[in-house]
Order: C-alpha cells, then structure tokens, then sequence
C-alpha cells in the first residue's frame, strides 16, 4: 500500500487535482457554511468529488492497461494480494481525503461558528459524512477502476459519466429511471430537501434504509471489483463468494427498509368530535408499538381497559392511523370513523366493564419517521378519551399504561413511564410520552439536537409572553408545565399539566395556546 | 522437465492453439513463428495467465490444473509489455514483485534484489525511478523481476523487439547465461534471435506447433531450395512477378543485383544453389 500511495504522490497530476479540490472546498465550506445543519446541502459539492474520484478509478485502471501490469500479476503466486493491497489502499485514499474534509468542516463549525460540539453532534455529523461521502468517494473508486479494466476504452469515460448521475442525488430529481428504484440506487442523501425542512429529527440523520442502501452498494461494488479482476474471480473461493454477492444484492431490497422518506401531510388538527361521547371512563391501557424503521410505517395492539355506561362512545384517533381490528371483550364490534374520531357502537347490553382491543396502522403519520418518533401524550396517535383529546389540560386524566415498545434506538427513548427489566414501559401518565431521537437536556428544557439552545429558550420565552398575557387579559391563572420539550412535532404546540411541547415554528403559537391552556379559542 | 500433452486453447468457437504435445528439458527453446501465430497465447498458458481448453502441462511433476500457485512459483515471466511502476525505483519495484512472490523476510528480499540487478547489469541502477530507465534496461528489470525467485521455467515473449543492436546483444548473452540452470523459452518472430541464442526451437503457424530438436533441422527444410544469381538491373522488375520464386535478399553494386531465392526447383538457368540459413528454412516451414 506504502508503494500505491508512492506512486501516487509521483504523479503530480492527480495530487494536484485533489489538493485544489480540497482547497476548494474549504473556501466554498469558509463562504457558504452557517450551521451544521448546512453540511447536507453540500451534495452537489460532494457529487462533483464523486466523479473525480470515479475518473482517478479509471484513470488507475488506464494507467495499468497501459503498463499491462495485469498479465504480469496473473503469473506471480500471490498477484490476486497486489488488488487486494489496492483496495485498502482506495480505503486510505478516499479516507484520506475525507478526513481532512471532516477536519476542516469540524474546526470551521468549532472556531469560525463557535458551535458547541457535542459528542451526539460530531457523531450526527461523522455518521452523515461518513455514509454520504466517505462511502461515495470509495464506491466511486472501485466501479471507475473496475470498468475501465472491463471495458478499456475511451466511451467508458461516457458511460461512467453516465453511471455518475445515475448514482447521484441528482438523478433523484430528474428521475431518469424509475422511482422506485432510485432510494437503490443513489449513494448518497436523498432525503435532505425533507427531512431539512419537514421531518427536523430525521435531519442528517441516517436511517437503517440509508445503512443498507450503503451495505448493498458496497457489496454491489466488491462484485463488480471480483469480476473485473480476472486473477481475483478465477480463485475458487471468490467465485462462491461472488454467488453470494448476486442473492444478497437482490435480496436486500425485498428484506430490508429504503431510504427514502416520503412527503406527508403534517397539518393534523383535531376537529369537534361529530358524534355523541358517551359517558366512559378509561382506567387503563396495555399496547404493543412496533416501529417499522421504513418512512412513516408504524402499528400497535391496544386493550384499552375501560368503563362505560353507554352502548355507545366515541375515541379520538388521528384519521390517518387504520383501524385493522376492532373488539369489545374478544367480540367484532361496528364501528364508523369521522374525520379524527370513532364511533364505536356495542353489541347490545355489553356495556359495563370491558376491554376495548385495537389494531391499527399507519404510513402516514408525520411524527412517526423512519429512525425516529415523537409520540406525544396529548395527541390522538392512540385511542384517547375525547375529553382529554379536545383539552388534554382541563381535562387530563392519569391512566395506567403498560407499553411494550419495538424499534431500534429505543436506547435514547425519553419517556414518562419507567423501564421495567421485562422491557416494557408502565406507569401512571397523563398520557404516554415517547420520544425518541436525539434530544439534549438542560434544566427543565429537552430539546431537539436540531435546535440551539438559543432557539430552545427562544420558543419557551416567546410561549411564556403569550401566557402571561392571556392569563391578564383572561384573568386566568395558567403556569407553564414544569418539564418543556422543544420538539418538531406537527401539532406545533400542545401541553398536559405536566409537560408541554413546543415546536420552533415561525408563526404565532397564541392560537395554539389559547387551546391547549385556556380552552379558549378566538 | 516441462511436459505439454493435447495442450489447446479455444477463444469462443475459435481454436488458436492445436493440440500441442512436447517435452522440453534445461537449455534455451526458441519459439519462433509470426505475428498471430499463437507465440503469446502458448506463453500466457504457460505463465498461467491462461487457462488451456484441454490438455495438460507438467514441470517436474507439478500440473498446471491442480497446483496453479505451486507451479507459478516456479515460473518467471516476462510479457511482451512488461508490467512495470513507472513511479517506482527498480529496488522498489523488484522489493514489490518479491513480496507478490512470498518472499517475506525483508532481509532475502534485499539479498535477492541485489544479487539479481548485479545479473541483469543493473547494479548501480536500484535507486532510479523505472520512468527514467531506456527500453533495454526496462527489458532487463523485465528479466529481473522474472528470475528473482530462481524459477525453473522462464519464459521470455518478444524480448528483443525495441532494443538497439547493443542492448540486444547483450539481452541475447544474459538469456543464455540464464539457460545454464533452467529452461528458458525465448517467444519471437526475429530468427536472428533464435540463431544467435538458442540449440532448439518450436515454430508456430496458425496454432500448430511443431518442435526441431536443433536448429540444423530447420534449415534443412530449405535445402536444395536457396539460390543465387547476379542479373541487371532490367531484368529484375521482370524476376519480381514470378510465382514460385521468392527473393528473400537482393543487393545492387555497379548496376547489377545480387539476389538470394527461395525456389523448389532452379528458377534461372543462370542460378546457382546456396547453403540455407535458418531463416530460409523458416520460411521454407511457413510456406509448406
């Protein structure tokens, strides 16, 4: 490898281009970088690294055509180790040039900025440029290197242009090939239009569908890389190996989540419940959540534990989370929904004590994202009582909760019921409370890693202006929960006597605000 | 011992080497046939570059098909391009080879690389970079990185195309040298090479081979055949027309030409039978 990197120093050609790329792109980081959150929209920058790495790949191969140094290593002993120092030299290469990318953008962000780097920050950020640009630059290497030594030939410096914007984000936007397949192909964030400005927790943020996209293209690229290089797909083991590469490559996208997040309604508002709500208490509640990990899919089984005089009652439930079953004590039950509410009709003389069991799905909830979520105890994501649902303040009601909770990174989950050993969350709430994505904490504020602690106190201020107004010109008495989430919930504000959330938005909270905390609305 | 039985090599429907059978022993074996013979195909099937179609080859019992690796430990070869590292010095870039061959130790690698730029006449070249090296000496690394592990087999494609009258006279002296200890295959389609280096040779027409046990052998082939004779200048735009005849050397001096003919039978009344050359012979092969 020490010999790999000799040769290369000794073309100034090639460390030219890469050191006035590098130059380059601290200048252009120096001029155009506000925030980390900025760091996503170097893409473009980062495709046009892509291809030059792609054209130094076939230029390696080129160079190799022209000393034919391929027919010389099929006759040593051990030629097949001269690729395979090759290709940790690409690793050093491309980790090389990475690194000094990483470095110069860490101490822009640290001295220039003066942003506080936390260890859950510089992981955010060394996740994310790992995955979009070290993997990329590596990626690029080994297809230019492997077609060119295929295919040795001038029109493959066409097709690898091709083959660059077929990668890229940018056929993302065009759409040359099929939607469907383009989370597949592009090796690189497809998703920093939305998670930017609309799903803030999944913001440079990568997403298991993102880590097997990743997984895939390089699995992709050794299978290229074994059967371009004659003396590596003649061992016995690589041609096994190589079978394998085949069933995995097309395995994973039928087995595993895309990368992809779609783009879904986020104005959820609750609206009068149309029917009668009968009169029913709930004592308690016993859920399954599983949490997909794919866009916005979740589902959970609810036994909602309750008491109603009435045959029947009606729920609030966000309308876009699907009722798949629905039972009173084991029994079918009819039921009709009606914007963010159900109705639910008893069989006759059934009412009384009973549980009330649910199943239910949802792709299209806006707080449920593909490797985080903000369920929020005072909103209808779960079949709440309509009192609480329209006044989760006035009207909060504690319930015994019982949760059991499957998705990945439930490690960082903050939530206001305790982990028992069995790994299921219980207690008595005003509802259940689970959030999970990267939060930080100070005093009594958590807030979202994608806020500053500047926004964060910002929000709480400008909340706490309109409060203490409304209580003078109300006359009323409200205090702010102690506990406040600054979080990017869709319900851009909501609160229970205990804990309040607030979403960092642009626009006057007082609407809000006068619903959640005074039951006013103007 | 190298042994070569129903050796074949098919690219797609196309058969470029016919079932070569041979058995070969220490010395230098030239290989001599055209351009598009099969001289580099036989070569890459012997370096293992190639896979033959059928057949088998055996070097002092070891078979190509089962103990690929043991056998190329046993090969040097140097390819008609030799695959070299321009940016690399020649201590480097023989260092590098050396390491392809699991020589491990450090310390033998730096034994052996000394010991063979000496060979090759490139002792006070180990720290020049290969970019800086003229085409002979590039030929000589070529020769070096081949015989650094002592291999029992070395194969040489094309060696001499490129090279100046000197550099070639001395790559032909350090090709025989190396012949004392091993077999040496000397591929090439310059029959001075063959005559000025080796006791045996195997030529090559279509991918039919066909081995002379000494080179005296093939230049029988044209005997009886060559002929000389002196004629005008005139007359010899005439003699050039002629079928059966082939001039393989004219000279003019004081407006006569000197010509030398390949003819299965006296062509002119005025010529006169000449002693063959193993060229002549060769062509002889080729026409046949």
């Amino acid at each position: 490898m020490r010999k790999e990197w000799k040769q290369f120093w000794m073309q100034p050609q090639y460390w030219v281009m890469f050191l006035a790329a590098e130059m380059l792109f601290i200048a252009v980081t120096f001029r155009l970088l506000e925030s980390w959150q900025d760091i996503s929209g170097m893409i473009f920058f980062i495709m046009a690294f892509n291809l030059m790495f792609l054209m130094y790949g076939a230029e390696q191969a080129r160079l190799e055509a022209r000393n034919h140094t391929a027919e010389l290593l099929s006759s040593l002993p051990y030629g097949a180790r001269y690729y395979g120092l090759k290709f940790l030299y690409w690793v050093s290469h491309s980790g090389l040039w990475y690194l000094v990318f990483l470095a110069s953008l860490l101490v822009l962000l640290r001295f220039h900025h003066h942003t506080e780097l936390s260890k859950s920050l510089v992981t955010i950020i060394f996740l994310y440029t790992f995955s979009n640009w070290f993997v990329p630059f590596l990626l690029s290497l080994i297809i230019g290197y492997s077609l060119f030594t295929l295919w040795p030939s001038i029109v493959t410096y066409v097709v690898l242009a091709a083959l660059w914007i077929v990668l890229s984000p940018y056929n993302h936007f065009v759409q040359i090939l099929p939607a469907k397949l383009l989370p597949w192909l592009a090796i690189s964030d497809t998703n920093f239009e939305f998670t930017r400005y609309l799903f803030a927790t999944e913001h440079m943020i990568v997403n298991s569908g993102a880590v097997w996209q990743r997984i895939m293209s390089v699995l992709a690229a050794a299978l290229i890389y074994i059967l371009a290089i004659r003396v590596i797909r003649k061992i016995k083991v690589m041609k096994v190996l190589a079978v394998l590469l085949v069933v995995s490559i097309g395995a994973i996208p039928f087995l595993f989540p895309n990368q992809e997040i779609s783009d879904i309604s986020r104005a959820m508002e609750l609206e009068a419940d149309p029917y009668e709500p009968g009169k029913y208490v709930i004592e308690s509640y016993k859920m399954d959540i599983r949490h997909a990990g794919e866009d916005h899919d979740f589902s959970y089984r609810a036994d909602v534990s309750l008491k109603t005089e009435a045959d029947q009652f009606s729920i609030a439930l966000w309308n876009v989370i699907q009722i798949d079953s629905l039972r009173w004590n084991g029994k079918q039950v009819a039921y009709e929904r009606s914007g963010n509410w159900v109705n639910i009709t008893l069989p006759q003389e059934e009412s009384g004590e009973g549980i009330l069991h649910l199943e239910t799905r949802s792709s299209a909830y806006s707080d449920m994202n593909p490797s985080s979520f903000e369920l929020l105890p005072t909103l209808p994501w779960y079949p709440m009582h309509p009192d609480e649902a329209m006044n989760p303040m006035g009207s909060a009601a504690r319930e015994h909760y019982e949760i059991k909770l499957s998705s990945a990174g439930s490690d960082r989950l903050i939530t206001n019921l305790d982990p028992s050993f069995a790994g299921t969350l219980s207690g008595e709430a005003y509802g259940p409370m689970l959030l999970n994505a990267i939060y930080e904490k100070h005093d009594s504020i958590v807030h979202l890693i994608h806020y500053s602690d500047e926004t964060a106190d910002q929000s709480l201020q400008s909340v706490t202006s309109v409060i203490n107004r409304l209580n003078k010109e109300l006359n009323a008495d409200v205090k702010i929960p102690e506990q406040v989430y600054v979080v990017s919930s869709a319900s851009a504000f909501s609160a229970n006597p205990e804990q309040i959330f607030i979403t960092p938005i642009k626009v006057s909270l007082e609407d809000k605000i006068r619903k959640y905390l005074f039951n006013n609305n103007r | 011992m190298l042994e070569l039985t129903g050796v074949t090599k098919k690219f797609g429907k196309r058969e470029v080497l016919h079932e070569i059978n041979l058995s070969i022993d220490k010395g230098i074996i030239g290989l001599l046939g055209p351009n598009g013979a099969g001289k580099t195909t036989f070569l890459r099937i012997l370096a293992t570059v190639y896979e033959p179609t059928a057949g088998s080859i055996r070097l002092n019992g070891i078979s190509w098909s089962k103990q690929a690796e043991e056998a190329r430990k046993r090969i040097g070869y140097l390819p008609q391009h030799v695959g070299l590292f321009p940016a690399l010095t020649s201590y480097e870039y023989l260092d590098y080879i050396a390491v392809l061959r699991s020589i491990s130790s450090k310390k033998d690698r730096k034994q052996l690389i000394e010991q063979v730029l000496r060979e090759v006449n490139l002792g006070d070249r180990a720290a020049t970079r290969i970019r800086r090296l003229s085409g002979g000496m590039k030929q000589r690394l070529g020769i070096a990185q081949a015989i650094i592990h002592n291999p029992d087999l070395l194969l040489v494609d094309e060696p001499t195309a490129g090279l100046d009258p000197e550099e070639r006279f001395r790559f032909r002296g350090l090709l025989r040298r190396l012949a004392e200890q091993r077999t040496v295959i000397l591929s090439t389609h310059i029959t001075e090479d063959v005559s000025m280096t080796c006791d045996r040779v195997c030529m090559i027409k279509q991918g039919f081979l066909e081995y002379f046990p000494s080179l005296s052998e093939v230049v029988k082939l044209a005997s009886s055949k060559v002929w000389t004779m002196k004629i005008p200048n005139e007359q010899f735009y005439q003699l050039k027309e002629h079928k059966h005849v082939q001039i393989v050397h004219s000279s003019e001096a004081d407006g006569m030409i000197s010509l030398r003919m390949l003819a299965d039978e006296k062509p002119y009344p005025e010529a006169v039978p000449a002693e063959p050359t193993l060229e002549e012979g060769y062509m002889t092969w080729l026409k046949a």
